[in-house]
């Protein structure tokens, strides 16, 4: 005997199912279009005897060690991207607090440039330092907002000011820095993803995917969390553990995926409403927003180095694009009586 | 009796305080003008500072530092008066501790139309940047703030402070797309993104001088109308205040003052966010006061950590800029952390 | 874990560094309605939230049973307690039946989906509270007293004994109002549910109370039936106003009528 709320909601879970599927779908098609075509084009057949080892002239090289490492980082870090961005949107109550806006990143940021411009660091110290910088710059936010109790709308605040402060800090550095070493700084800042390779990558694939799973398996206490403070408090949720908890987790994914890729602007942002556009707003839509930043992040790289006239990092793409959006997403919920 | 005596003793004792507040602030403008023009990365004598000043026909060295340093300081004047009044006015018409010229995204507003004169246009003159940046700081906190007022409780600080983070990360993109492909944009620019008022000279002054001082005159006309508007919109209105026309006047000028500063300097953050708290916080809320005060504080401190920056950053300099904001941030962490959360959610 | 008697001892609470309870001893009247009456800042939502452990004692302790309330896992405090707030957040797009399923967390293990039981009972309560109807609604559509009643069930599907309302009638039409505590009263009389709730209206407390608390800056000054404590001499005493006592025609109960603040 299924009574009428528990058919309510099969049928619910069964559309959430569908729009999964259909999301992977054009992931996957994004991802076969990403590996075949560009520069040179190369038949699906190829790009798979390549991946299985075997060797193709003219086409090792370019698939094996630039288009594949490049595919799946994109995936992992919009991935990250995104289910960050849903978790911060959703555990903060604001679709516009996401980690870009409230400044998270701009710590990355800051010290990443301060790696590449002061200490002409390489590659994988700037990624560490990236990391630790955006867990700290969290961990600062997360202290000055705290003062009798936590409040969301001073987290958001002191954000905002962080950013600010350190968005000069980083104008300065540049302005200081040696003209050769400039661009180099604002490739980084834009987010892009030359030079990935598969060594590392492996290893930011597994953190990334464990502590995404943390998140899923929370996702029950982040929708009661949704429900505010003291109603979460009266169901029997642990709040200041499950939100910080929840929190750490979307930082550390933001802080290892930006280390990846630099902050690729809009992805986190977006991923979230747009996952919740499409699968409804009603559920902690984890896994959508994950998928919806893969596709977006893969979409835009394809777009910045194949159909521009200039090669674009991925970062400036996904920002332009992504900017009429937000800018549509902040007058509509402004007009509901939202926020 | 009593009660009237006491009236009397409180009035006095504001008015003591009154005037302690403005000979320190006439004080540390003065002192700050005087250090501004005397202390640099180059010493100078003070014969030198003297001659510079009283036109002496002399062309030392020394006298050509003092005299490059006086548009400089002229220029701090100013924007500091402008942005701490700017400052003043956004708060007020805002009811929002947080509020800063700043804050609605007016720099990165100027900062790409800008780069979009230096990319696409190709222009290199400066009064064209700076009627450029001029027209994008306008354009744009005019944007942010239509945003943050559409629906629910008209402009909240919440969604005002958003929105204007959401409009710069926008507009910061479309900054790097178009710096990006081409470095000598991005050369060109990137001196322009950091605020300082060292840049000035007088024929630009000369030009920005005339909005500047129509925003200070218009500011001081608004003060009475502000007090009522503090007392709250609807209370406004039954006192006969058209509470609309009022508040787009006073951000206008709010935003007229902020712009010619940032056309000039860049952004120079903060300054409107603290001062204003600061004055406040002493002679509390009455606009025919507090504007005059903020502006006379608010050029003191520009001025100083121009100064400061000048003597840390020797033998370059450390921009105004940065100065502002390594000072304000400690300012507005402290602003968040006093303000109840209930009056700024 | 039934029939256990919650009380309050000796609770000293408050906010910051302003202390609003002063040492307030209360025991909690089992399988009754029970309303806290009292002016402005008595402090009767304070003690409301004391109870539910919104808010930390500073000293004193709340009992459920023998027990103190920190000793007990808040999962098994979320089995036994329920409580409305006075005011609720709605999570963007969420449909009544999914908002009432909330109320089974207490009961669910980490990554369990909804079992049968889950169902039956958010069934049940969404049909007790007359909302089964709207149950694929979104909750931004409903009326406010609609509305009222699925945070309501939301509260119910928690499976608790006892029930806190603070203001559940505030915002509310005159009929939403009697319909909302004809519910409660149902609820209390068909299933023995101990329900405390807060209210701002003493003639609709008298009507439905069994037991009222009259506060007062922070102490408790009176409690009792409500004819013993609806009376000139405590009105007076609590509210600072004069006024005359009749007999509310419906219900028989004490009905204040204000004469004029006392001087």
């Amino acid at each position: 005997m299924k009574n009428r709320v528990q058919i309510e909601n099969l049928e619910r879970k069964r559309k959430y199912k569908y729009d999964v599927s259909v999301m992977l779908l054009i992931l996957a098609v994004l991802i076969i279009i990403n590996m075949t075509l560009g520069s040179k084009n190369f038949s699906p057949t190829e790009v798979i005897s390549v991946l299985f080892g075997k060797d193709v002239p003219g086409g090792t090289y370019i698939i094996g060690k630039l288009r594949f490492p490049r595919t799946i980082a994109a995936i992992i870090c919009g991935y990250a991207f995104g289910i960050a961005g849903n978790t911060f949107q959703k555990l903060l109550g604001n679709p516009l607090a996401s980690p870009d806006i409230i400044g998270v990143s701009t710590g990355s940021a800051a010290a990443a440039v301060f790696g590449i411009l002061v200490l002409h660091a390489n590659r994988g110290v700037v990624s560490i330092m990236a990391i630790v910088a955006g867990l700290v710059t969290v961990l600062v936010i997360y202290l000055i907002a705290y003062k009798d109790g936590y409040s969301t709308v001073r987290v958001i605040l002191t954000g905002i000011g962080v950013q600010a402060f350190l968005s000069a800090c980083i104008s300065w550095m540049l302005l200081r820095a040696a003209e050769y070493d400039v661009p180099a700084a604002m490739r980084w800042m834009a987010g892009n993803l030359n030079e990935v390779t598969m060594d590392y990558l492996w290893l930011v694939g597994l953190v990334i995917g464990v502590v995404s799973c943390v998140i899923a398996v929370l996702s029950e206490v982040q929708k009661i969390l949704e429900l505010g403070e003291q109603h979460a408090l009266i169901l029997g949720v642990k709040v200041g553990t499950a939100r910080v908890l929840l929190l750490a987790c979307s930082v550390v994914m933001l802080a290892v995926a930006t280390a990846v890729s630099g902050p690729i602007s809009s992805i986190a942002f977006l991923s979230g409403p747009i996952a919740g556009g499409i699968c409804g707003k009603n559920r902690s839509n984890t896994l959508a927003s994950g998928i919806v930043g893969a596709i977006l992040v893969i979409g835009a790289d394809f777009i910045g180095q194949n159909l521009l006239p200039t090669r674009y990092p991925v970062g400036v793409v996904s920002g332009v694009l992504g900017a009429p959006y937000l800018l549509y997403l902040l007058i509509r919920l402004n007009k509901g009586d939202h926020v | 009796m009593t009660t009237n005596r006491d009236k009397r003793y409180k009035r006095s004792v504001h008015n003591r305080v009154l005037l302690l507040m403005l000979l320190a602030g006439v004080l540390l403008l003065l002192v700050s003008i005087v250090l501004s023009i005397t202390y640099g990365a180059k010493q100078v004598e003070l014969t030198d500072v003297i001659s510079a000043l009283f036109g002496k026909k002399q062309t030392t060295y020394n006298v050509n530092v003092v005299r490059a340093r006086i548009p400089r300081t002229v220029f701090g004047i100013l924007a500091g008066a402008a942005l701490s009044m700017s400052g003043v006015l956004m708060q007020s018409i805002t009811r929002n501790p947080i509020a800063d010229p700043s804050i609605l995204g007016v720099n990165t507003g100027a900062s790409l139309f800008v780069v979009i004169g230096i990319s696409l246009f190709h222009i290199q003159s400066k009064p064209v940047y700076m009627l450029l940046a001029f027209a994008g700081a306008l354009v744009t906190a005019f944007f942010v703030y239509r945003i943050a007022s559409f629906g629910y409780g008209g402009v909240t600080p919440i969604k005002l402070a958003l929105a204007g983070a959401a409009v710069s990360t926008a507009l910061s993109s479309m900054v790097s797309a178009l710096v990006m492909p081409d470095t000598s944009v991005m050369t060109t620019f990137r001196f322009w993104q950091v605020g300082s008022i060292g840049g000035a000279d007088f024929e630009d002054i000369r030009l920005l001088l005339s909005p500047m001082l129509l925003g200070f005159v218009l500011c001081f006309f608004l003060a009475t109308k502000l007090n009522t508007l503090a007392l709250g919109d609807e209370t406004a209105c039954a006192l006969g205040l058209n509470v609309n026309r009022i508040r787009g006047i006073a951000a206008l000028i709010g935003v007229l003052l902020c712009a010619c500063t940032t056309a000039l300097a860049g952004p120079i953050g903060f300054i409107g966010l603290m001062i204003p708290h600061l004055i406040r916080s002493f002679i509390g809320d009455n606009h025919e006061v507090l504007l005059p005060m903020s502006a006379l504080y608010g050029s003191g401190v520009l001025i100083l950590s121009d100064l400061i920056g000048r003597i840390l950053g020797s033998p370059g300099e450390l921009e105004s800029g940065v100065m502002t904001a390594l000072i304000g941030v400690p300012c507005f962490v402290f602003i968040i952390r006093k303000a109840e959360v209930q009056s700024i959610g | 874990m039934n029939n256990k008697v919650l009380k309050a001892e000796k609770v000293v609470a408050g906010y910051r560094d302003k202390e609003i309870l002063h040492g307030v001893n209360v025991t909690v009247p089992r399988g009754k309605i029970s309303v806290i009456l009292g002016s402005n800042g008595s402090g009767k939502s304070t003690l409301l939230k004391t109870f539910c452990r919104l808010l930390q004692p500073s000293s004193g302790s709340i009992k459920l049973g023998e027990q103190s309330l920190s000793h007990i896992p808040t999962r098994q405090i979320a089995q036994n307690i329920g409580l409305l707030p006075q005011s609720t957040t709605v999570p963007e797009g969420i449909k009544v039946s999914e908002l009432v399923s909330r109320g089974r967390f207490p009961y669910r293990k980490l990554m369990a989906p909804l079992n049968a039981k889950d169902y039956e009972v958010v069934e049940e309560v969404m049909k007790f509270m007359g909302i089964l109807e709207l149950s694929d609604a979104r909750i931004n559509q409903l009326s406010g007293g609609q509305r009222q009643r699925v945070f309501i069930a939301l509260a119910l599907a928690q499976q608790t004994d006892i029930l806190f309302l603070d203001e559940p009638t505030t915002y509310l039409d005159i009929s939403y109002q009697v319909e909302i505590l004809e519910l409660l009263k149902k609820l209390n009389e068909e299933r023995g549910t101990t329900i405390v709730m807060v209210l701002h209206d003493i003639n609709l407390s008298s009507r439905y109370a069994d037991h009222i608390f009259a506060m007062k800056n922070g102490n408790l000054m009176y409690q009792g039936a409500p004819e013993k404590i609806i009376t000139q001499e405590v009105i007076r005493e609590i509210y600072g106003l004069e006024s005359f006592i009749i007999e509310d025609p419906v219900s028989h109960s004490p009905f204040v009528i204000p004469k004029a603040a006392a001087v």
